[in-house]
């Protein structure tokens, strides 16, 4: 099983999570989004080459409508970065197994990447209702939104977690999750995204070592 | 007989870039201001809801100042995280040194079940 990012021949038409709206979001939108507008990335989970589930993210930026009365040292009065996690979806037959739980972690892996990039102070998901719990449960807090949300159709609840909270989780098993395996995670992503073979990534790692 | 739909005034602080790109924009047009102003509002009115919310990822969000104060003081904040944080990024490293084996030993058997394998 591999974590990586959409390709533009992966099959989406037979992804089916139970959600209507999600899987629309996934058949005809996910692609588009990625690979023509360039306005968010897929990360998919496959099993036997086929895809699971899906994670759709895309840099983003909390604004404060108003100035509050009182600035806090934690953070300047002006947009801050986070990134967005957009879209979940799970394939039905194979919902409540943890497939969600590691996408999710897989998030947080990337807002620490862009956090050490570009900036990056926590992530907003757009939840179902039904999904609420699931994000409460990891540390995400309701964030009121005023917004005013585009489209038909119920609006998603919006809820804000501080990578500053994750980051006191992966302190806490930096024992077990050494940089190394790190490091091995992403070359292991970045070979299946390029297609490259063991001897290649082997030629990659001969060269970076000199 | 001239139809006239019944009017109001609004206001709004705006950019200055964009007042000065209105006025630009009216002077080089001869429009008058307000119409452009309702065009723009309404063609963006319409806009907004033939996208459909499924395609939309709203990468710019605007909270409430209660909300701004939250974050903050999240960010302020050393709570420590829930068990079930701590046993996900458990599972997550799991996940990553077994090359996703972990997972895959619980799904599979199910995918192969509906496929009638």
């Amino acid at each position: 099983m591999e974590t990586r990012s959409l390709l533009r021949e992966d099959r989406r038409a037979d992804f089916a999570s139970g959600e209507p709206e999600t899987d629309e979001f996934f058949r005809r939108y996910a692609g588009q989004n990625q690979f023509r507008h360039h306005i968010g990335v897929t990360y998919c989970a496959l099993a036997e080459g086929k895809i699971v589930a899906f994670a759709t993210v895309s840099a983003g930026e909390i604004d404060p409508s108003l100035l509050p009365e009182e600035t806090s040292a934690s953070l300047p009065a002006y947009p801050a970065p986070v990134l967005r996690l957009a879209r979940m979806g799970v394939n039905e037959l194979i919902q409540g197994q943890g497939i969600g739980r590691e996408l999710l972690q897989s998030a947080v892996d990337i807002a620490f990447e862009m956090r050490a990039r570009v900036g990056c102070v926590g992530i907003v998901v757009d939840a179902k209702p039904q999904s609420q719990g699931f994000y409460e449960r990891s540390g995400f807090v309701v964030m009121p939104v005023t917004s005013r949300v585009a489209g038909a159709g119920a609006p998603p609840v919006r809820l804000f977690k501080t990578l500053k909270r994750s980051a006191r989780v992966v302190a806490a098993a930096r024992a077990d999750y050494t940089p190394a395996d790190s490091l091995a995670a992403e070359m292991r992503r970045r070979a299946s995204e390029l297609g490259l073979s063991a001897d290649e990534v082997r030629s990659a790692v001969d060269r970076l070592l000199g | 007989m001239v139809y006239q739909r019944k009017q109001v005034q609004i206001s709004a602080f705006i950019a200055e870039e964009t007042k000065a790109a209105l006025d630009d924009y009216v002077a080089a047009t001869g429009l008058k201001k307000n119409r452009v102003i309702e065009e723009a509002l309404q063609r963006h009115l319409a806009a907004i809801d033939e996208i459909p919310a499924t395609m939309i990822i709203e990468t710019h969000l605007t909270t409430t100042p209660e909300g701004w104060k939250m974050i903050c003081d999240l960010l302020d904040s050393d709570e420590e995280p829930t068990p079930f944080e701590t046993e996900s990024y458990r599972r997550h490293v799991e996940y990553i040194q077994t090359n996703g084996k972990s997972l895959e030993d619980k799904i599979l058997p199910l995918l192969h079940a509906a496929d009638g394998d």
